[in-house]
């Protein structure tokens, strides 16, 4: 009996996941037959297939299509319970006098409660607490059975220590839409589910995204962890936020003309006009807000698919993202390639993701689901089937089980709400905020899925697992766009090899992170007739195409010129370069040079260089310069280089054009340095490192003025000799004793 | 007893100010401890001034601020500012900007017009705002999708929901204004949906951003003014930076506007406009530029900006003012200056600090005049002149132009609000007009006038009056110069006080003058002054003694019709004075009324008397 045979319902495999203990909470019996005898099944599944039960209710494919997730079974949900507060006078200010204030019963003074308020509070606190220590997540919305089996339990509680403490119960607070909702979706609530996923918890880490992300929150709310780069953040921690938490807003509508648009309903609408700078908005932050759309998408569906929803997160983030880049700087993709893109995206978020799950290197993980990807059509077949990655038992991975299950999803569901207001969505066909409780139920009804553009992008089925079937596929639920035409025509290798690069840059981008390209560079097939300089010329010209190190290339990931990231990239590349260069011709290696060496003297040139430009631009006071300027002036060649702008609205400058054009004047000598043939490449190279320019003429200008100083000091010395000595006569001797004349004296000095 | 002697100062006055050295030293010299109210003429005398004569008529407000307008059609206006307005015209004051209400602009890209599109949904979606009013609880804007398409309907839609206040495209972005003034006038939009269901301003095409508050007033006109490309840009800080179209007087939109509030420093210069100093957004150390030929656009082109955080001597300072001449940039800091060279192309992204000035800064914005001879301004030690600066290694030369009276100089400001200082330049004589208008002191310095200290001071003079503070100058094409003052706006020309309260003296008080022998005893007989006045010319001449400052003797005189008679001609008044003394300190004042006055000369008679010993 295949996996696929079992036919389990959502709830069965959340039971299948769930300890006895929790089932209550999942609105589940803890012990009856039925779970008996899934539990005999899942153990004859798990003696066949040696996966642990977690592992296996992952690789289900769940057959029915009764959704597990029904908030709209109760009823419209109110998230605050408004009170009227009367906020007395100042007695000793005679100016003052009271105010009305509107706040919320977990805001009001203690003391201003009553004790029925007070009673249902310390019941609510009490439960919640105990939830947050055990899921890492706070009771929020009523949305899920489970949550109203909370609330249930919390009016219990209450009633409980209201008799205790002979209370009369205030029905107003009992019942599923009373909760006062004490713990609103806060961005730290962000931080705790995402610590929960984490290996170790790491709340501080997850802090430090949501607070990049969601900086606007974060200074809301000060209690998030300092600020922590997505490119600091470790590879797991980016893997887990690709799929979970990339971004703050949104997807949908993100040509180049509506970038402004998108820019208002991602951050820009999360600031709500409050300032400038928090209207920022660059094409990380679009592809970010996809992958979270994408994200939202991806665990709706999953959950109502009953599928794993873990995976289906990063599934919908990473084909959501994907659709960021395939419209990013007007370069949209063919249908051809946005297959092959689907693919391959999908391969490498599942590379990825079994990657992390397994404890295993990440960029592995990423090559080998691309490759897998790319197999599946290339006509090559150099890469690993995603089929071949196992996963790892889900035991490794703390806090899974939580997220898993019904209410989880909706807790995390409704966070969003709160870290992006005013984001809309193309749910449904419709534009939506998903921030609005309407929209966001509409979009589980209908199967969580994208509008009909993104879906003719990215269907669902074309993001399957690669390794299951065409047969083996589950029937989405929901009416989905059709899959586009498959490829037919094999493409060339290098074509591959591109776009696994493209592919490798586009995760870098999602999460952050700058791993090093794939080492693999496939050469060109050398065609019949073909000279050695024409190939060499072929070979170069393919090789600049890997590096990807033009200006709109690299503008197109998101690399804002000017910045580290930006050099880190061109460095990355310059390594594979040079590896390439004398890699393929160990020969072409001096005495005492390396691979390794020539990799990082260019990277000690471009650190020198640098500090040279920070020292000259100080000296030129030019230090805090931005411009919107499209080109610039390399100080280190004169050569004035496109930059690669991105289409960035207001606010948003580059950074110091001098610094820019020198980061744009290392790619151009890396891109004619990957075009030249070995040997005249090595010397190419080593002519690099020995580069020593007088950037912006400062060292001539200051001996120009030292000369003339030191010529005006011995002119005065002159006179003051001849003053002395000569008094008013113009007479001096030269070496021999003869007099001359001070203006035929100074016409030798010169 | 001794011969009757006689002690000429010729042409006193015409070195104007000395308050450095009490006591004549050299006899050559013209300096006056009072010199006030009169100008050096083209035969080196100290002259009375002309008058600054009311031109606007049916104006009850004060002038605070003038600039001088050329549009691109050779026009020149005289623009102004006053009671919270912005005004064009000179017998005629016509309100082209007003900026009392508080108001609030929401900017979604500009160029919106009635009939453009909202961007909104076709549907019964609602969408929502909140605005407060004058401080009161904020109101809920419901909008329904379908009924708000344009721009048109957006307007009525919002304006059906708002009290107290209207919502209008102004510059192609929306404007949130009170309908009241002044003070207590506010205005504070929310992007909140409030009871709708979806955000309206964020939902908007092409919505960048809600600009910072700008609250009512009643006054604030320290404007700054530039004029560019058809259009003339104002900057104030705390209030919203405008562009004004010069033809129709129109709101332009400004594209980007990368600063976070408010900056109070605009000038034209090198093709582009120059910002800086946002003092209410926490930026006062970045100089922005605008697009090349393009004054309303910040953030594309070659737009960009420079912080000189790192550029300051001497660690920490903030940028006052900003000039442009020389092919140079002067930011000017509170404690310091930095000379930025342009290249040849203009790029701003290629200049280079050139030159920095530690320990001398400028005071006031409007302190900065740009002059033929170099660029004036007032530092915390007075009145300095950046050298004109001729060659491009040349560095900067700061001679202190206030040396001789600098005491008075640094009293005025500390009597004054910086805010409040204002200069003008007068090319036509070369007056360089510094004011303090809470003290009513302008000090003038003629920069075509030396004295013989080091060489080449300047002739400083004090301006004063009765009840007319001269807030503002300009000169215009016609060679006219205008001071904004009480009731609108003042020419220079005459001599007749416009209007009872307004009355200025000519007064010259030389220094100590001991007749060549402090130490010896004279007999006061007579002082004669040389004049060029009208017949019926009052005066009074003043003398004290030995430096007794309590005791000041005091004869009046009026010029005869006689000694006058060619009306107004040059003649003499003597004046009898007594006592003994071996320092004599003689005054005179000339009360200006229709005529002007010229001192000539004046001449102190006494006989000598015994050394005292002992």
């Amino acid at each position: 009996m295949g996996i696929g045979d079992l036919s389990l319902t959502p709830a069965e495999i959340v039971a299948l996941n769930t300890p006895a203990s929790a089932m209550g909470e999942f609105g589940l019996p803890a012990e009856d037959e039925e779970r008996k005898r899934l539990l005999e099944l899942a153990a004859q599944q798990l003696q066949e297939t040696g996966l642990s039960p977690e592992e296996l209710a992952t690789r289900i494919a769940v057959q029915s299509p009764t959704p597990v997730v029904q908030p709209t079974a109760f009823g419209p949900i109110v998230p605050w319970q408004p009170i009227a507060r009367t906020i007395p006078g100042d007695p000793n200010d005679p100016d003052s006098s009271a105010k009305q204030e509107t706040t919320y019963l977990t805001d009001m003074p203690w003391e201003e409660l009553t004790p029925a308020q007070q009673a249902w509070l310390t019941a609510y606190s009490e439960f919640n607490d105990s939830h947050v220590a055990r899921y890492g997540i706070p009771i929020d919305r009523p949305w899920t059975n489970a949550a109203q089996s909370a609330k249930e339990s919390i009016d219990a509680r209450y009633k409980e220590i209201a008799a205790e403490y002979g209370i009369p119960v205030d029905e107003s607070l009992l019942g599923p839409n009373a909760q006062p909702n004490a713990y609103y979706p806060k961005p730290r609530h962000h931080g705790g589910i995402a610590g929960n996923l984490m290996r170790d918890g790491q709340l501080s880490l997850s802090g430090g995204v949501i607070d990049t992300l969601f900086g606007h929150y974060a200074e809301k709310y000060p209690l998030l962890a300092p600020k922590v780069s997505m490119t600091q953040l470790p590879v797991v921690a980016a893997s887990v936020f690709l799929g979970m938490f990339a971004g703050p807003a949104l997807a949908g509508e993100l040509g180049a003309a509506e970038a402004g648009a998108a820019a208002g309903g991602a951050a820009g609408g999360a600031a709500a006009g409050t300032t400038t700078a928090a209207a920022q908005a660059t094409l990380y932050s679009q592809m970010a807000a996809n992958a979270m759309t994408g994200a939202i998408n991806g665990v709706m569906a999953a959950a109502a698919n009953g599928e794993d929803i873990w995976e289906g997160a990063l599934r919908g983030a990473t084909a959501g993202a994907a659709g960021t880049a395939a419209s990013a700087g007007g370069q949209a993709l063919t249908a051809e390639q946005s297959a092959m893109m689907q693919r391959i995206v999908a391969g490498a978020a599942r590379g990825a993701v079994t990657a992390y799950i397994s404890d295993g290197d990440m960029t592995q993980g990423i090559i080998s689901g691309i490759a897998g990807a790319i197999g599946a059509k290339a006509p090559t077949p150099a890469a690993q089937p995603f089929t071949d990655v196992s996963i790892a038992p889900s035991s490794e991975i703390p806090g899974m089980l939580p997220l898993a299950s019904p209410e989880s999803v909706g807790g995390f569901l409704s966070t969003l709400g709160e870290a992006v207001p005013g984001t809309e969505l193309p749910i449904g066909g419709v534009e939506s905020d998903v921030t609005q409780l309407p929209t966001i139920e509409r979009a589980i009804q209908t199967g969580g899925l994208l509008a009909p553009g993104a879906v003719g992008m990215f269907p669902v089925a074309a993001l399957s697992t690669p390794d299951t079937s065409a047969e083996e596929q589950a029937e989405p639920s929901a009416p989905v766009a059709e899959e586009p035409a498959p490829v037919e025509a094999p493409r060339p290798p290098v074509d591959y090899a591109k776009a696994a690069s493209d592919t490798l840059k586009l995760y870098q981008q999602l999460t952050g992170l700058m791993a090093n390209p794939p080492d693999e560079f496939v050469m060109p097939v050398r065609e019949e007739g073909q000279t050695d300089e024409e190939y060499n010329v072929a070979v170069g010209q393919a090789a600049v195409e890997y590096l990807s190190l033009d200006a709109e290339d690299m503008a197109a990931q998101g690399l804002v010129p000017g910045t580290q990231e930006y050099l880190d990239y061109i460095l990355a590349q310059a390594d594979t370069i040079i590896a390439q260069v004398f890699g393929a011709d160990p020969n072409l290696l001096l005495a005492g040079e390396s691979v390794e060496g020539m990799q990082d003297a260019l990277r000690d040139l471009s650190e020198n260089e640098a500090q040279q430009l920070l020292q000259a631009l100080y000296v030129r006071g030019a230090l805090g310069q931005f411009s919107y300027q499209g080109s610039a002036t390399d100080p280190f060649t004169g050569i004035t280089e496109e930059l690669g702008m991105l289409p960035l609205p207001a606010g948003d400058a580059t950074l110091n054009p001098a610094e820019a054009a020198r980061q744009r004047g290392l790619a151009r000598s890396l891109q004619h340095l990957a075009a030249l043939p070995g040997q005249q490449g090595a010397e190419y190279l080593r002519g690099l490192f020995g580069r020593d320019v007088d950037i912006f003429g400062l060292q001539s200008a200051y001996d120009t003025r030292a000369e003339a100083e030191k010529r005006a000091a011995l002119e005065d010395e002159d006179f003051e000799y001849d003053d002395e000595f000569f008094g008013d006569e113009d007479f001096t001797v030269d070496e021999y004793g003869n007099i001359i004349k001070r203006r035929k004296r100074r016409k030798q000095r010169s | 007893m001794g011969t009757l002697r006689a002690k000429t100062l010729r042409y006193p006055g015409s070195h104007g100010l000395n308050t450095i050295e009490e006591t004549v030293v050299d006899e050559n010299t013209r300096y006056g401890v009072v010199v006030t109210n009169g100008v050096v003429d083209s035969g080196g005398k100290l002259a009375a001034r002309k008058e600054f004569t009311l031109q606007t008529t049916g104006f009850s407000n004060t002038t605070r601020v003038l600039w001088a307008h050329r549009s691109l059609n050779s026009v020149e206006t005289i623009w102004s500012a006053a009671d919270g307005q912005i005004y064009t015209g000179i017998t005629t004051l016509t309100s082209r900007y007003d900026y009392r209400a508080g108001f609030q602009v929401v900017d979604v890209g500009g160029a919106k017009t009635s009939a453009s599109s909202t961007g909104l949904a076709n549907s019964t979606e609602t969408y929502g705002l909140t605005v407060s009013v004058n401080g009161a609880a904020a109101q809920q804007v419901n909008v329904t999708g379908s009924s708000a398409q344009t721009y048109a309907n957006l307007l009525v839609a919002i304006n059906a929901d708002l009290t107290g206040a209207s919502c209008s495209l102004v510059g192609g972005n929306l404007r949130f204004i009170s309908a009241s003034n002044g003070v207590g006038s506010t205005i504070s939009v929310l992007n909140s949906l409030g009871s709708a269901s979806n955000l309206l301003l964020s939902t908007l095409s092409n919505f960048t951003a809600i600009r910072a508050a700008n609250a009512g007033v009643s006054s604030a006109e320290n404007w700054q003014f530039a004029s560019f490309r058809g259009r003339v840009y104002a900057a104030q800080r705390a209030q919203y930076f405008t562009a004004l179209d010069e033809s129709n007087f129109t709101v332009a939109s400004v594209v980007g506007q990368p600063w976070s509030n408010s900056v109070n420093c605009v000038i034209a210069a090198y093709g582009r406009l120059w910002a800086a100093d946002d003092q209410e957004g926490g930026s006062r150390q970045t100089v922005w530029w605008s697009n090349l030929l393009d004054g309303l656009t910040w953030n594309s082109g070659d737009a960009g900006s420079l912080d000189v955080s790192n550029a300051w001597p001497k660690g920490q300072d903030t940028i006052i003012a900003i000039a442009a001449a020389f092919s140079r940039l002067f930011i000017f800091g509170r404690r310091s200056i930095l000379l930025y060279t342009l290249p040849a192309s203009n790029a701003p992204t290629g200049m280079t600090l050139t030159d920095v000035v530690e320990n001398i800064g400028c005071v006031a914005r409007d302190s900065v005049q740009v002059t033929d001879t170099g660029i004036y301004f007032l530092s915390d030690n007075g009145i300095y002149r950046i050298d004109k600066l001729a060659q491009t290694t040349a560095l900067m030369t700061l001679p202190q132009v206030s040396y001789l009276y600098n005491e008075e100089v640094l009293a005025q400001i500390a009597a004054e609000t910086a805010t409040n200082i204002r200069s003008g330049y007068y090319p036509t004589e070369g007056y360089y007009a510094l004011s303090f208008p809470t003290s009513n002191v302008t000090f003038v310095v003629m920069t075509r006038k030396v004295t013989p200290a080091d060489g080449n001071r300047l002739v400083g003079l004090k301006w004063t009056n009765t009840g007319r503070p001269f807030y503002a100058f300009i000169f215009d094409e016609n060679a006219n110069w205008y001071s904004g003052g009480v009731n609108g706006i003042h020419r220079y020309t005459g001599y007749t006080p416009d209007g009872t309260s307004n009355a200025y003296s000519l007064t010259y008080t030389a220094l100590w003058n001991p007749i060549e022998d402090e130490s010896r005893l004279k007999h006061g007989k007579a002082i004669t002054l040389v004049l060029e006045a009208a017949s019926g010319q009052t005066g009074t001449l003043e003398w004290k003694h030995d430096y007794v400052s309590g005791t000041v003797n005091s004869n009046a005189f009026t010029c005869s019709t006689s000694e006058f008679a060619e009306n107004p001609g040059i003649g003499h008044v003597s004046i009898s004075i007594g006592g003994s003394f071996k320092v004599i300190q003689p005054s005179v004042i000339f009360p200006i009324n229709g005529n002007a006055v010229t001192l000539h000369q004046m001449r102190i008679y006494a006989s000598p008397g015994a050394v005292k010993q002992g």
